[in-house]
């Protein structure tokens, strides 16, 4: 049964740095994964891999089957899009470009979702603060009807009410087939939420595992079973 | 998929906007430049009207640098940012519409220039200045513009892009003096291609284009169409360098 | 609510909806919250709350009906048995730690008298 996401013998590198390799990687629909890794471990690395933007990788990616960077740009939304936008635009402005530009964008999820999380649609991008940037970009990603999601340390610098928020707009949003791809350096943020959990360290995916078979079978939280990862060693029976 | 049709409208506003504002730039300084020369250097106050649209049109051209500048700076922004990469549409068509949306921007800045220097001339009433050229002269020069305009345009993004490429393949830390000089190198080798190019391609025509028997329709012909082909192999130059390795941020 | 992490979080949902059948709030044969809005109430997964929901239909605590959603059961015999296992837990450990202390059967049922009579008095 071919997967959602379907990443093999993934490798990228750049400048001379291997920044990922030999990553396997299957994902079914309708399910919400938790990508955890230390910093610069190459989490954000992965979600361009996956969105298209970050394109000279060795290996084989494919999204709801599409493969090319083109055709997986309609299945994918990304939360880091605005990171070079203009900034002296009103919000308006980048709310009518994604209408325009994204067939799958729907004007009235964006709508509910600006009311949800309160957004000053009447400010220019680079009056918001951090957090309230952040809440647009989680706002424009989950107001398209997609099959991934990808969203990047959306709680980053975040205050615990805007954390609430996002949270709760990620519930009600998430359309019913969809898989979501979160990373967070804060697991315990987004623990009760995640289907399962994926560990990149040393260039390397080297974990991947239902988090209720996590508390089940080894009576850890998400934090500890990350942690473990880097610690000296975990004795095994 | 993102329609190509309305993703080039909405860059085409953005182009507009900027030409807009060039316009106004263009006016705002000859106007000031006029009126400091007035009150500064003496100017009989009979001569305002030759003054004022000979500073028009010098600074138009100023002006129109500044446009170009504006133009290569949204362009870069076009394969730079996430905003647009990540829209679901090929490369070759994001590079295409960009391009398309330039025309209208610069045919409104330079349509507002003339209309604005003839209206000057008109009301007026100076008499210095005749346009002996045709319509159809009017014409061909506008389009000879716009594509030297576009030709220039693809040029900047080719050379950009072939530093963010080759950068690629060095270490992080380059240095700014590598970069520099990396960068310079890039900018001499690609005006030298770009020369030998059109030495080639004119080559056969070399003869043709200063004998007597083509008309110089053929010849303006030949030399548009040489620089459009040029403009054609930049622009699938950059399309390739952007499906293959250059990143946005 | 704030959740155990290493408590499987589907368990710990179905306990929570049994307690709540348990103690009345959630009445017999009273309408389940859709699973979105639990989902959001607990701040959890859908599919956790639909795991939850369709293991507690499964032992008959909950009645599915198709397009209408999930109810409490109204069978007494469910509801009896739901309230006896969930009476046992505190109860034997409330049993095996007085145990643990030595004490008899008499003392500890004196012991819990005593207590509840002044859990009463407090109360007033």
């Amino acid at each position: 049964m071919t997967s959602l996401v379907d990443v093999t013998a993934l490798t990228y590198r750049r400048n001379h740095r291997t920044i990922l390799t030999g990553v396997d990687l299957h994902l079914a629909a309708n399910r919400i994964v938790g990508l955890l890794g230390a910093n610069g471990a190459g989490k954000t690395t992965l979600m361009r891999l996956l969105s298209g933007l970050a394109v000279n990788f060795k290996g084989h990616i494919a999204i709801a089957g599409a493969t090319t960077a083109t055709a997986r740009k309609g299945q994918v939304a990304y939360s880091n899009a605005l990171a070079e936008t203009a900034p002296h635009q009103p919000v308006t402005a980048l709310v009518d470009f994604w209408a325009t530009c994204y067939p799958d964008f729907d004007a009235n999820r964006f709508a509910a979702l600006a009311g949800e999380l309160a957004l000053p649609l009447d400010q220019r991008l680079e009056a918001l603060s951090k957090g309230t940037r952040m809440k647009l970009q989680v706002a424009l990603t989950l107001a398209r009807e997609v099959a991934v999601y990808l969203l990047d340390e959306p709680f980053d610098g975040i205050d615990s009410m805007t954390r609430k928020s996002i949270l709760a707009s990620i519930i009600t949003w998430k359309p019913a087939k969809a898989t979501i791809l979160i990373s967070d350096h804060h697991v315990t943020d987004i623990a009760p939420l995640l289907d399962e959990v994926i560990v990149i360290k040393d260039q390397h995916l080297i974990a991947h595992e239902a988090t209720e078979r996590i508390r089940a079978i080894h009576h850890q939280s998400i934090e500890t079973y990350y942690e473990q990862f880097y610690e000296g060693g975990h004795e095994n029976d | 998929m993102t329609n190509f049709g309305q993703l080039t409208a909405q860059l085409s506003h953005q182009r507009l906007r900027q030409a807009g504002q060039a316009l106004g730039l263009w006016g705002l300084t000859t106007v000031v430049a006029v009126v400091i020369g007035l009150l500064t250097h003496g100017l009989a106050h009979t001569d305002w009207p030759t003054t004022l649209i000979l500073f028009g049109l010098g600074f138009s051209l100023f002006a129109s640098v500044i446009l170009i500048v504006w133009f290569a700076q949204a362009t870069e922004r076009l394969w730079g940012s996430a905003q647009y990469r990540l829209l679901p549409i090929g490369n070759g068509r994001l590079i295409t519409a960009n391009g398309v949306a330039l025309t209208p921007g610069l045919v409104a800045y330079w349509a507002g220039v003339a209309v604005c220097i003839t209206v000057a001339i008109l009301v007026t009433g100076t008499t210095q200045f005749h346009f002996d050229t045709t319509w159809a002269d009017m014409v061909q020069l506008i389009v000879l513009w716009v594509v030297l305009h576009l030709f220039v345009w693809a040029f900047i993004t080719m050379v950009h892009l072939l530093i963010n490429t080759i950068r690629l393949f060095l270490p992080e830390r380059q240095g700014r003096w590598v970069t520099r000089g990396l960068s310079l190198l890039v900018v001499v080798l690609s005006v030298w291609a770009m020369n030998s190019l059109i030495h080639l391609l004119s080559a056969p025509f070399d003869g043709l284009l200063l004998s007597p028997t083509l008309s110089t329709n053929a010849s303006y012909l030949i030399g548009t169409g040489c620089y459009v082909l040029l403009i054609a192999l930049m622009t699938a130059l950059n399309v390739l360098l952007l499906n293959r390795f250059v990143e946005p941020a | 609510m704030e959740f155990d992490d290493k408590v499987p979080i589907y368990y710990q949902i179905e306990e929570y909806i049994r307690q709540q059948i348990i103690s009345g709030q959630l009445a017999a044969g009273a309408q389940v919250p859709a699973v979105r809005q639990l989902a959001l109430d607990l701040t959890v997964n859908v599919n956790t709350i639909q795991r939850a929901l369709s293991h507690l239909v499964q032992t008959g605590v909950l009645v599915s009906k198709r397009g209408l959603g999930n109810f409490v059961t109204t069978d007494a015999h469910v509801l009896a048995a739901l309230r006896t296992a969930a009476i046992q837990a505190p109860l034997a450990q409330l049993y095996d730690r007085l145990a643990a202390l030595n004490l008899t059967a008499d003392e500890m049922r004196a012991a819990l008298e005593t207590y509840i009579a002044q859990r009463e008095k407090e109360s007033e």
